[in-house]
């Protein structure tokens, strides 16, 4: 944290607001500095500034009210922490009677437009939908596709590990440009190996990388001579994580409760079959196969749920098709996804 | 200062980190490495791979701490993790009996790949959490009475942690890293006992050409021949 005399607020506030300043020191108020950084610079004005100068609630203990009266919220201070609130204090202070529902409808009406204005952008990890995770694969299909071009198995190891890079960095720039929109400092966002897994996932079923199970057996097999226990390593252990997550998904369990679930959707299930069987065949390995029907899973999935008017069916298949983004997204993407240290 | 540079000597270890959700595994792995990160820290979220480095006893060690897939789904993947892992730390939540019973199936995991290769820690984080009383006696806990016991039936060490107070982390890892290079000591010292005995056997150069009896059929082959001849 910037010591006093360097932060921004302050000095605005006892140079350019030089008579705001002096009354608040003269009638003893409280002045609330924010810190640097947790706001834009542009906001600094006349309001903005009186936001910050508080005066002991006349009802409250520990709670404090703006200095001027023209901002309607209340400050609590509990030890370190600095609550703002205006729920609370209608809660204590208001009777709701009879005759007064209106008012007591305006009021609330009020509070939830003023959180509402304020908070409605606070980061919120649970909400993060698969959506937000659409990486930008153009930077990962480059780096990956040009590992088929690579000779040697640290070559081939590079471009995993930069592929993990540009996903960690993807996965970055999305939390932050999405979820964390108010410019308040937050305490760092972890991403571990769950959300980089399922990141990598996500990734493959876009990029479909060529021989991708052979490119991995090769670097692992031929490594030897080069250190596993480092960042490479470590791409290295991710990538066969992903292979093995990829090879050993059942897929066809799925698929056989889709027809399950009804005569209706028989026909069109398949014929679906016939022709992924014919489309599959042309693949080059199982696992290239895997990630094909994956890969088609999703976007069916991304398609039934983009599409405003989707039909019952759709609803199912997209329940069922889904389920691998889906559950990723709920467990991973939706807990684990953007841990907050 | 370079003569003493060349006197140290180095060791890396890999120390796998496994532990059910929210038992404070990334705030452990984060309070203990960003120490040395410090601010720098927050220009990079990737923490599922993280290093240590730090001289005990005259040794350089590199600490490599990884994170391991820790959902369900991931479970049968646990062990390409685990593989030339020298160490692992196995979190628990003390107030949590569940993510206990969780250590124990990764322990038995642990065993049976990496079998007494690889030194196991215990780890009963949020003792924050704890009332002042039992903070002040340490083990008036059943969960974390529970863990001990049963770290003690397997090998394991135990260990009380808070990462939200920053208590018991640094020594989590100094006393982890110490017993790894005692490990590493015994091993070292168990391959020279064994090369020294082989190198020490009478009347023998190291290869031994060992002759299977002749079977049956090899003896009636024999015999077929002789007679052909």
């Amino acid at each position: 944290m910037t010591s006093l005399q360097k932060n921004l607020f302050y000095n605005t506030l006892v140079r350019q607001f030089r008579k705001t300043y002096r009354d608040a020191i003269d009638k003893c108020y409280t002045i609330c500095v924010p810190i640097n950084d947790s706001y834009e610079s542009n906001v600094i004005n006349d309001h903005f500034m009186s936001a910050h100068i508080l005066k002991a609630s006349p009802l409250l203990k520990s709670h404090f009210v703006a200095a001027n009266n023209k901002h309607n919220f209340d400050v609590e201070i509990d030890g370190q922490t600095l609550r703002v609130t205006r729920v609370n204090e209608m809660m204590k202070t208001y009777l709701i009677l009879p005759k007064y529902l209106d008012d007591a409808k305006d009021r609330i009406k009020c509070i939830i437009d003023w959180g509402y204005e304020n908070f409605s952008q606070l980061p919120s990890l649970s909400g993060i939908s698969s959506n937000d995770l659409q990486l930008d694969t153009a930077i990962e299909t480059e780096e990956l596709s040009q590992m088929e071009a690579k000779t040697t198995p640290l070559e081939k190891l590079y471009c995993l590990r930069k592929t993990l890079d540009l996903v960690t960095q993807q996965m970055t720039k999305s939390v932050e440009e999405k979820h964390f929109l108010l410019p308040v400092k937050t305490d760092p966002i972890c991403i571990m190996s769950d959300d980089l897994i399922a990141a990598v996932i996500c990734v493959l079923t876009s990029v479909k990388p060529k021989r991708f199970e052979s490119e991995i057996n090769f670097i692992q097999t031929f490594s030897w001579n080069l250190p596993q226990n480092n960042e490479f390593g470590y791409s290295s252990v991710t990538f066969e994580v992903v292979k093995e997550f990829i090879k050993n998904y059942d897929i066809n369990q799925k698929s056989h409760k889709t027809s399950a679930k009804g005569d209706t959707k028989g026909h069109k299930s398949d014929d679906n079959s016939s022709v992924n069987a014919k489309h599959y065949s042309n693949m080059s390995s199982p696992l290239d196969r895997e990630l094909e029907k994956i890969s088609k899973m999703i976007d069916i999935s991304s398609i039934s749920t983009d599409s405003s008017q989707s039909t019952n069916a759709n609803n199912d298949s997209n329940d069922d098709l889904g389920e691998f983004l889906g559950s990723l997204n709920r467990n991973s993407f939706g807990v684990g996804f953007g841990k907050q240290y | 200062m370079s003569s003493n540079a060349t006197q140290l000597s180095q060791q890396q270890f890999k120390i796998v980190l496994l532990g059910e959700g929210c038992v404070g595994k990334t705030s452990l792995m984060l309070r203990y490495c960003q120490n040395k990160f410090t601010e720098n820290h927050e220009s990079t979220l990737q923490a599922s791979f993280l290093t240590k480095k730090f001289i005990i006893n005259n040794t350089r060690v590199q600490l490599s701490i990884w994170d391991t897939a820790g959902q369900e789904r991931f479970h049968a993947l646990g062990p390409i993790y685990y593989r030339d892992s020298n160490g692992a730390l196995l979190v628990y939540d003390i107030t949590d009996p569940d993510s206990l019973s969780k250590v124990k199936s990764w322990v038995k995991e642990l065993r049976k790949i990496r079998g007494n290769n690889v030194v196991l820690a215990v780890v009963g984080n949020k003792t924050d959490l704890l009332s002042p009383q039992q903070q002040s006696n340490g083990a008036d806990n059943q969960i974390i009475d529970e863990a001990q016991k049963y770290s003690q039936s397997v090998n394991a060490y135990h260990y009380c942690t808070s990462a939200k107070s920053n208590r018991g982390i640094d020594d989590l890892f100094l006393d982890l890293t110490k017993k790894m290079l005692a490990q590493n000591q015994l091993i070292q010292e168990q391959t020279q006992v064994k090369s020294r005995s082989s190198a020490s056997a009478p009347n023998q150069r190291g290869l031994t050409i060992a002759a299977d009896p002749p079977t049956d059929e090899e003896e009636g082959a024999d015999t077929r021949r002789n007679k052909c001849c």
